[in-house]
């Protein structure tokens, strides 16, 4: 189990590592596809199977398609990005390094009360989530309706092609 | 609760009346549906509640902000019916969109919890993200759109950070029990500190506050001018009213670790916004930088965390929305008039063939300068009895200078508007946009005569 | 069955937060630097999941916070995509500096 967990982790900050140093769009995004797999795994390792599904449905399923159709769409199938000058690449690495510093410095003192407790496998089954839901998360439930319906129209609204200029 | 279907009832009816394709019917629709839901918000004064599981609190807080975002969205919406004249398409959804914008607004007015703070801060900006960039033809509105979308969501992101640090810490997404787990935790941990300095950053780039304002000039600056309207008011009195309940509340008894940061924030929005200021040629990112010296102001009510910065953040957001709306109203009418130049020169002698509109925009203006007579001056007044009532009498000082050196570019318009000559026609006044100058100037007067009756609410 | 600390989770959602921050920086693709978003938002997600089950293991708040950042990351990835089409059918191109016409 703790072996599996570090092979995964080296996948995931490899194939994100390839996310961001791709330079063929299309490389990025099946990089970002394996990465989002590998944090599916992290997902179930983690007793979280429902979340890993809806995971693997909604961003390799749906997220990462958009992104492969809209680059074939612009036909971007060519490494030609010009690269951003190194100074700006050298400040974005060191205050990138800094930050990280200062997170790794607080995160890895995290001190845990013991190793973390056994729990009964189904804790992470949709049937626990499902009462959870509808019982005490409704109002959030509810409400995000409105936000995809926002989401939906606004789609629309700049995606329609126009005839002529309005 | 009423108020928040209502609103929500009334924008996916907007989005059916489309279909008739009559604008005659949807702007009284919209007027209407902003009416009834001002209605039902002033109804729940005074009756506070708390409803599902306690996620969403109902308090004279809540209700005095919601009210004031109403307001300020009904002035807005009643100028689009000049603006969106000769827009043949989408005009309802737009107006859909807004509802949909203030519906997120009254998510955030009313969390207790932090599930709901991130998910109206997103329906808040959704909608905005589209509204940016509703001048399709244009490479501007676009590009804004874009640009708010990414700093949106690198804000979101950063925010959400945050979010799990401190629940990484504190077990909770409550407000009332992070409170309880301040209070009652000898030695905080590590993790919750960095949480508080990620959520302070992740606001900080939502209300536009310095160093991290950087998207706002061109944001503000590529959208359609209403919708740099709505923008700078409705979302600036929402993220403001967010901001001051989560730190008033969830970390209010750590106060002493992260004013140190709002106060370096604070002198830095204001040192920035106002000297850039002073450089601009074009009245709209004259006025998107004034709106960053403004989050300055706001935040050092924040900073005095006592029982008169609520009030007094409330007073500062509707004399800043009351100021903000007719002065982008009449930026409008001119820009209209001078095929879309909108530089200080632009303005040069409109007092002479439209008083009116100068008179408007000078009022506008007296009132974002804080000079007396107008709600500006008593909306900085109270702000700075606040912070120098908790002991901030050094960047009381500075936020006084800085006020002085706003004076100058407000000034610089006025002297455009009075002084100069120029070849400035009659500018013939669309009777709605009439009425929603007139009675905003009507009403940033009164509330400097009479600042009593708004500061006394809360 | 030995359990990985909790640390190493942190340090790897850690990790992968900041090369996306680095990616959002470096790249000028519209749709690269989409990508480094959602790859932050993932690294959240992680960390989410980790303090639930570690920290918290009979609450399910963090799973369901993750639930909700999973769908509102779907309908925000929807919008910027037709923003990306508009912007590209009408000027042709997503190179982040192209689309520049605008100074501070």
């Amino acid at each position: 189990m703790s072996l599996l967990f570090y092979i995964l982790a080296a996948l995931s900050v490899l194939t994100g590592l390839g996310v961001v140093l791709a330079r063929n769009p299309i490389n990025s995004v099946l990089s970002l596809i394996a990465c989002f797999l590998t944090i599916a795994g992290h997902y179930v390792l983690l007793n979280a199977q429902f979340l890993a599904v809806v995971h693997v449905i909604v961003y390799t399923g749906a997220i990462m398609v958009l992104f492969l159709f809209v680059i074939m769409l612009m036909d971007m199938n060519r490494a030609n990005e010009p690269h951003k000058k190194w100074t700006t690449k050298l400040a974005a690495t060191l205050s990138g390094c800094l930050l990280l510093l200062v997170l790794l410095a607080s995160t890895a003192k995290v001190m845990l009360g013991g190793p973390a407790p056994v729990l009964s496998p189904d804790m992470g089954l949709i049937k626990n989530l499902g009462m959870v839901l509808y019982r005490d998360y409704l109002y959030p439930f509810e409400t995000s309706a409105i936000l995809f319906l926002s989401a939906m129209v606004g789609a629309m609204v700049l995606g329609k092609h126009e005839p002529k200029k309005i | 609760m009423a108020a928040l279907i209502s609103i929500a009832v009334f924008g996916i009816a907007l989005l059916y009346i489309e279909l008739t394709n009559s604008k005659k019917i949807q702007l009284p629709l919209a007027v209407v549906g902003l009416l009834v839901t001002l209605g039902l918000t002033v109804m729940q004064w005074n009756h506070p509640s708390s409803s599902f599981n306690n996620m969403a609190v109902t308090d004279n807080y809540s209700v005095a902000f919601n009210a004031s975002i109403l307001l300020s969205t009904m002035f807005v919406v009643l100028l689009s019916a000049y603006y969106y004249e000769d827009v043949k398409q989408h005009v309802a959804e737009i107006m859909a969109l807004m509802l949909f914008t203030v519906f997120g607004a009254f998510l955030i007015t009313s969390f207790s919890n932090m599930i709901m703070l991130f998910l109206g801060i997103e329906t808040l900006s959704i909608p905005l993200y589209v509204l940016a960039g509703s001048k399709k033809f244009s490479l501007r509105s676009n590009e804004a759109s874009f640009k708010y979308f990414l700093m949106g969501a690198f804000a979101s992101a950063i925010l959400l950070l945050g979010i799990t640090l401190v629940y990484g810490a504190s077990a909770t997404f409550q407000l009332s029990a992070i409170s309880d787990y301040v209070n009652n935790t000898k030695q905080l941990p590590g993790i919750f500190y960095m949480g508080i300095i990620l959520i302070l950053v992740g606001f900080s780039f939502k209300v536009a506050a310095a160093p991290f304002h950087f998207w706002t000039p061109d944001v503000y600056e590529g959208s359609p001018t209403l919708i740099t309207a709505f923008m700078a008011t409705v979302v600036k009195i929402a993220g403001f009213a967010a901001f001051y309940r989560l730190f008033s509340s969830a970390f209010s008894s750590i106060a002493t670790f992260w004013e140190p940061l709002l106060w370096g924030m604070i002198i830095l929005t204001l040192l920035i916004s106002n000297f850039a200021a002073l450089l601009q040629k074009g009245v709209k990112r004259l006025l998107a930088y004034s709106s960053i010296s403004h989050a300055g102001f706001l935040l050092l009510g924040i900073i005095a965390l006592n029982k008169l910065s609520a009030g007094g953040i409330f007073y500062y957001t509707l004399a800043y929305s009351l100021a903000t709306i007719p002065a982008f109203g009449v930026l409008i009418l001119v820009k209209n008039h001078r095929n879309s130049d909108d530089s200080i020169d632009a303005f040069n002698g409109l007092a002479k063939k439209n008083p009116l509109l100068a008179i408007v925009m000078s009022v506008a203006l007296l009132s974002m300068a804080g000079i007396p007579i107008t709600a500006g001056f008593f909306a900085k007044y109270y702000i700075f009895v606040a912070a120098i009532d908790s002991g901030y009498i050094l960047l009381t000082i500075f936020a006084v200078l800085a006020a002085v050196l706003g004076v100058f570019y407000y000034f610089r318009l006025l002297n455009a508007m009075f002084l100069k000559e120029g070849e400035a026609e009659k500018i013939k006044i669309p009777v709605v946009f009439g009425i929603s100058l007139l009675i905003t100037t009507i009403l940033t007067l009164a509330m400097g005569v009479f600042p009593d009756y708004i500061i006394k609410l809360l | 069955m030995e359990q990985v600390p909790l640390a190493h989770m942190l340090i790897l959602s850690t990790i992968l937060f900041f090369i996306g921050i680095y990616g959002f920086f470096t790249r000028r693709n519209m749709i690269t630097m989409l990508m480094s978003t959602e790859l932050i938002l993932n690294s959240v997600n992680i960390n989410f999941v980790a303090f639930n089950r570690y920290l918290y293991p009979h609450q399910l708040e963090g799973i369901f916070f993750t639930l909700f950042i999973i769908a509102v990351a779907a309908s925000e990835v929807s919008l910027a995509v037709a923003i990306i089409i508009n912007i590209y059918r009408k000027f042709k191109t997503i190179d982040i500096e192209e689309t520049d016409t605008m100074k501070y």
